[in-house]
């Protein structure tokens, strides 16, 4: 290391193992400036709950499903309401992007970029999807290889400067174009309980009175009415593919289970010591129930999957267990609106 | 979910790493802790591999017009490719180029 400073880079940074990529970035990158939160805490703060279900949009030929909120939107908000300046950069030039990376990497600099999942090599092998809003962080570099903060496991990885770059350009739908982003400025302390009602409020309204009926509670209802008709008007083959794509939405691409609901239900614990609101408490209890109700009905649709459905696993038991979960959240986000009010 | 209820299906993890999944202990607080997998995302996933594997093994079809479908047996195709492109795989997908 000491032989060849020039080539090598290395940047102090604590990396910690998160559930989802872009709160766990965005945790990460935070306490590396001295702001100690958590993942859920970034979570709530940024809104990152969310339900939509959006037929129209297709992904591998199947429709979304979304459980959080639009890619970037968690950092944009907790850097907002925290009062840090972040520096967000597009490249049309990989090189371009690669040698702006570099240059940050020279100042000390922890840089986040946004990348396609598929080109990354550490990635096991199965989990090699073109997936195109993975965030990382890049923490230091020697040679041609980058060391990555790549929040969703254990240990710092590295990378190729080839690879990497491949995977700052992937193709397809929502291509990174070498996004990348770092923290300019960050407050030396700061209150989180204005933050944290913020995240709340937005998560509540959204969740409540979007006036779309794909998106929120709504959407979740409107789900629930097309899954009980989905095997009669696709046909048993497509419906298991549809049912297939809603589970790995919900479970897969670090949801920390239950479709990001048990992240905001720790998020939740958090505020309730937070706020000095012990009833956050009980509503966090509510919104772990809710999230097993989630759990069941992707137990459900991965017997109808796998072709083991017993009698009670059919589509009409996931759209009851749809409706409660719309039941649950609704109850939850009415008083949490109510208790966040004072 | 509780600690104790967090699965560990192996499936699409193959090495000792874990991903972290949010679980309440036995006082009723969320902690992180490990999940080598859970089996419906295991189904999900590998439902999602096979349609991308049928999707490959189509293109690769529509590729290659006039050739395997209509012709009598499988073998003259596949000594065909052979022949002429003596180095690709018989089909990049997973089955046979040749139905």
């Amino acid at each position: 290391m000491t032989d060849n400073v020039s080539a090598t880079l290395h940047i102090d940074f604590d990396h910690r193992q998160a559930a989802h990529c872009e709160s766990g970035v965005c945790a990460n990158l935070l306490r590396h400036y001295g702001l100690d939160i958590s993942e859920a805490m970034a979570f709530g703060i940024g809104s990152g709950l969310f339900f939509a279900y959006l037929p129209f949009i297709r992904v591998n030929g199947l429709p979304l499903t979304t459980y959080r909120c639009e890619v970037g939107g968690i950092v944009k908000r907790v850097t907002r309401r925290l009062g840090c300046r972040v520096r967000w950069q597009k490249f049309r030039d990989p090189h371009k992007a690669m040698d702006a990376l570099d240059e940050m990497l020279a100042q000390g600099v922890p840089v986040a970029c946004r990348t396609g999942g598929y080109w990354l090599p550490y990635f096991p092998p199965a989990f090699r999807f073109h997936f195109n809003m993975h965030n990382l962080v890049v923490c230091g570099k020697s040679a041609d290889q980058y060391t990555i903060s790549d929040p969703v496991f254990p240990d710092l990885e590295h990378c190729s400067r080839k690879d990497l770059g491949k995977a700052r350009f992937a193709k397809g739908a929502l291509a990174p174009k070498g996004a990348m982003y770092y923290v300019e400025s960050a407050p030396g302390t700061v209150d989180l309980a204005i933050p944290a009602r913020q995240g709340i409020r937005e998560v509540c309204r959204r969740m409540l009175s979007t006036p779309v009926p794909l998106i929120g509670i709504r959407g979740i209802r409107y789900l629930a009415r097309q899954v009980r008709q989905w095997p009669r008007k696709l046909g048993e083959e497509r419906a298991i593919l549809y049912v297939g794509q809603l589970i790995r939405m919900q479970e897969e691409l670090g949801t920390g289970g239950a479709g990001f609901r048990f992240m905001f239900a720790a998020f939740l614990q958090e505020a309730a010591e937070l706020l000095a609101l012990p009833r956050l408490m009980d509503l966090s209890h509510t919104m772990t129930a809710v999230g097993d109700h989630w759990r069941k009905f992707a137990v459900i649709g991965g017997r109808i999957c796998k072709g083991r459905a017993s009698a009670d696993d059919n589509y009409d038991a996931m759209a009851d267990l749809l409706q409660v979960c719309a039941d649950g959240e609704a109850a939850v986000y009415r008083e949490l609106l109510q208790r966040i009010k004072g | 979910m509780k600690i104790e209820e967090v699965p560990q299906d192996r499936g699409m993890i193959t090495d000792d790493r874990r991903e972290v999944c949010y679980a309440i202990d036995d006082q009723g607080r969320y902690v992180l802790t490990g999940s080598a997998g859970w089996e419906p995302k295991n189904i999900a996933n590998r439902q999602a591999w096979e349609q991308i594997d049928q999707s490959i093994t189509a293109a690769w079809q529509a590729f290659m017009p006039a050739r395997p479908a209509r012709w009598p047996t499988t073998w003259p195709c596949i000594k065909w490719t052979r022949d002429f492109w003596p180095n690709m795989p018989a089909s990049p997908g997973s089955k046979s180029g040749c139905t």
